[in-house]
């Protein structure tokens, strides 16, 4: 996005990560990022902009109104994403909708309450090296919240690095979620469905 | 108009305010980065 110096334009990437900083450093570093970088190893965003899965991009015009969601698969590489930006930034759309994947479900003020704390928990707990009460936190979190795709693969991080390091061994996490989505099921936890959770609306 | 995305953030309307911490060490408000538009991009290294 060199092109739009000059154009009073800002890219901030957020990592979503509760190794923090050194997780997402190197890969800023590959991309040669001259952007600003924030890191959010609580994933207090996931909840505050309600989405359960990433990469997402979010478009704010100069008054920070949101003018551009797109909630899963946000790609800077695929032309339908990158020319709604470039629109957005060259004035020539005020506001884009975007392809977002619907979240299956709603949660109640208590159980975001309760998914936030469980989070701040377990990312608390990871950074004091106690991966197994990190991982504990993080799977009542989920209970809650079985569709969140961002806590899912933060459990997936902690309990299984190997399948991260060093190289992302994504044909694993295809198979992983399928398991754990049928033990879910026989444990009568989420259906393929969707989740029906007391207090939320099932898929 | 306003577009119902998500009960936190809809098309039309302010973006939820946070501060966190940069990969530099020093903090960021979504606060400070008005006057400019912006794309916040989300992403993970999984």
């Amino acid at each position: 996005m060199a092109r739009n110096a000059g154009k009073n334009f800002a890219l901030v990437s957020i990592a979503v990560d509760a190794q923090g900083a050194e997780a997402a450093r190197p890969w800023v570093e590959t991309a040669g990022a001259t952007f600003t970088t924030v890191v959010d190893r609580e994933n207090r965003l996931a909840s505050l902009y309600d989405y359960k899965l990433i990469p997402n991009g979010i478009f704010l015009d100069e008054a920070g109104i949101v003018r551009y969601a797109k909630i899963g698969g946000f790609n800077v590489d695929h032309a339908a994403d990158i020319d709604a930006i470039q629109r957005l930034i060259d004035g020539g759309a005020t506001q884009v909708e975007a392809k977002s994947r619907a979240a299956p479900y709603q949660l109640g003020a208590t159980e975001r309450e309760l998914v936030e704390t469980r989070l701040r928990l377990g990312a608390e707990f990871f950074r004091r090296g106690a991966r197994d009460e990190a991982i504990a936190e993080w799977r009542h979190a989920l209970r809650l919240d079985p569709e969140n795709l961002t806590i899912r693969k933060q459990v997936w991080m902690a309990r299984y690095p190997e399948r991260f390091h060093p190289t992302i061994d994504f044909a694993w996490q295809t198979g992983q979620l399928q398991r754990e989505r049928e033990e879910e099921l026989a444990a009568g936890i989420c259906g393929p469905d969707g989740c029906p959770l007391p207090g939320a609306g099932a898929a | 108009m306003a577009i119902e995305l998500t009960s936190g953030m809809r098309l039309g309307e302010p973006a939820p305010e946070w501060t966190l911490p940069t990969i530099e060490g020093g903090q960021l408000s979504l606060h400070a980065l008005r006057g400019q538009k912006t794309l916040l991009f989300f992403w993970g290294s999984w």
